[in-house]
């Protein structure tokens, strides 16, 4: 019972750290690129994305960290051939995601935005923050229920990150900006802004 | 510049910048692609120039490749075809990367295998694939040259900023920005450097619009 309970806490824990102090935008800088295109596309349902996210991220912690914890160790770390294969397994572990969540789509939900959310999966596993953190959860040999808690959290903090660049996006559309500044330079300028103010939160040294 | 030139490309700016994709439609301003490795790892003209290489040699491939096997998968397999390519590509690149740069690599961390889904590399799943192969590895060409243009430009400012060295040599002893070397100090770099090149875009199409104007 208090395995169950030490599992569930360090679950909880690596989530919420995931979300705040770790997370996938302001801190790592993973799939920044995926969360401009979500702010600058109308079109795109950030939310709807998210939610696949979070499933997909769900889905492939622990197809990551069986690879880590078993397949991993049976190739020799002193050569390069552990490091050259790991994106390949672990992209491979984003497609056992990505296959459940589109038979779950297919055949378990009857939903109008059943054809929306088959448009947006590819984009939400084929992602940066997906990859980024299975590489981590695997090179910190994080245990299934940090790896859990770890991909959980990281999808919700990068909606987190996309939901709130995307309403600055909203209040940063005025012609009080420069014209140089508009679209990309300020939506970057205001990311680091809000990164610098996490940091600040949770303390970090500069190597001066 | 010459009239006849200033004029065609006043005429044609859009074109004339869409086939230009190292200063007029750099994959990084205009695009927003492949900002994850340049705001965390490039931090130091080594780390840009390993990143250079490794965008080199897997960007033509996953752009050409797909393309040769697109016919016998589908469009609907086409996410999963780029992705796959990019992920067995990256296998003989890390040993060409690991051959040239030994342990250095480990510097760029999880950032380096990270390419494999990166939208300056993978874009193409989100697109029909380009007619023909010369069409493919011109584009791959132009978009990695722009990118490495923002790579070099970006990774020496901020190590001269955070640390007072250029590709390891140390220049001054001053260090005027040391959050230059963190991922905040790079998004903020990134955006500055954005807003700099668009205001070249806008200088250079004024520019041309005089000369065009020009009557001698």
């Amino acid at each position: 019972m208090s395995t169950v309970f030490h599992d569930v806490s360090l679950f909880l824990l690596y989530a919420v750290l995931a979300v705040f102090a770790q997370n996938a935008i302001f801190t790592r800088s993973l799939g920044v690129s995926r969360m401009i295109a979500l702010v600058e596309e109308p079109s795109l349902n950030s939310v709807l994305f998210g939610g696949l996210l979070v499933a997909v991220q769900l889905l492939a912690a622990p197809f990551g960290w069986a690879y880590a914890t078993y397949l991993a160790p049976l190739i020799q770390a002193s050569t390069p051939i552990r490091a050259a294969v790991r994106p390949l397994a672990y992209i491979l572990c984003s497609f056992l995601a990505m296959g459940i969540v589109w038979l779950v789509l297919e055949h378990g939900i009857h939903s109008p935005r059943c054809s929306e959310l088959k448009m947006l999966l590819p984009l939400a596993t084929l992602n940066c923050c997906v990859l980024g953190t299975l590489l981590i959860s695997g090179s910190q040999h994080y245990t299934l229920a940090q790896s859990l808690g770890f991909g959980l959290g990281s999808a919700v903090g990068y909606l987190f990150a996309v939901l709130l660049v995307t309403e600055a996006q909203r209040r940063l559309r005025t012609d009080a900006i420069p014209p140089m500044f508009r679209g990309l330079p300020i939506t970057l300028i205001y990311t680091g802004i809000l990164a610098l103010a996490i940091y600040s939160v949770t303390g970090h040294m500069l190597n001066v | 510049m010459k009239i006849d030139k200033a004029r065609y490309i006043a005429e044609n700016f859009d074109e004339v910048c869409t086939k230009d994709r190292v200063f007029l439609n750099n994959p990084v301003i205009f695009h927003s692609l492949g900002i994850a490795p340049l705001v965390v790892m490039d931090t130091s003209g080594r780390n840009a120039l390993m990143l250079f290489a490794a965008v080199l040699l897997l960007l033509p491939i996953v752009r050409v490749v797909p393309m040769l096997l697109m016919e016998h998968f589908g469009e609907k397999a086409r996410p999963m075809l780029v992705c796959g390519v990019a992920a067995l590509a990256y296998i003989p690149v890390y040993f060409i990367l690991y051959f040239i740069f030994q342990k250095n690599l480990l510097s760029l961390g999880i950032y380096l295998p990270m390419l494999v889904c990166e939208p300056l590399v993978i874009q193409r799943f989100e697109h029909t694939l380009d007619a023909s192969i010369s069409q493919t590895v011109r584009k791959s060409i132009g978009f990695t040259l722009g990118y490495g243009l923002v790579l070099f430009v970006l990774g020496l400012v901020r190590e001269f900023l955070a640390l007072g060295q250029l590709f390891g040599v140390q220049v001054t002893k001053l260090l005027l920005f040391p959050l230059a070397s963190t991922p905040m100090g790079g998004f903020i770099l990134l955006g500055l450097l954005a807003a700099v090149w668009q205001y070249g875009l806008i200088r250079y199409k004024k520019y041309v619009n005089m000369e065009a104007k020009r009557t001698v």
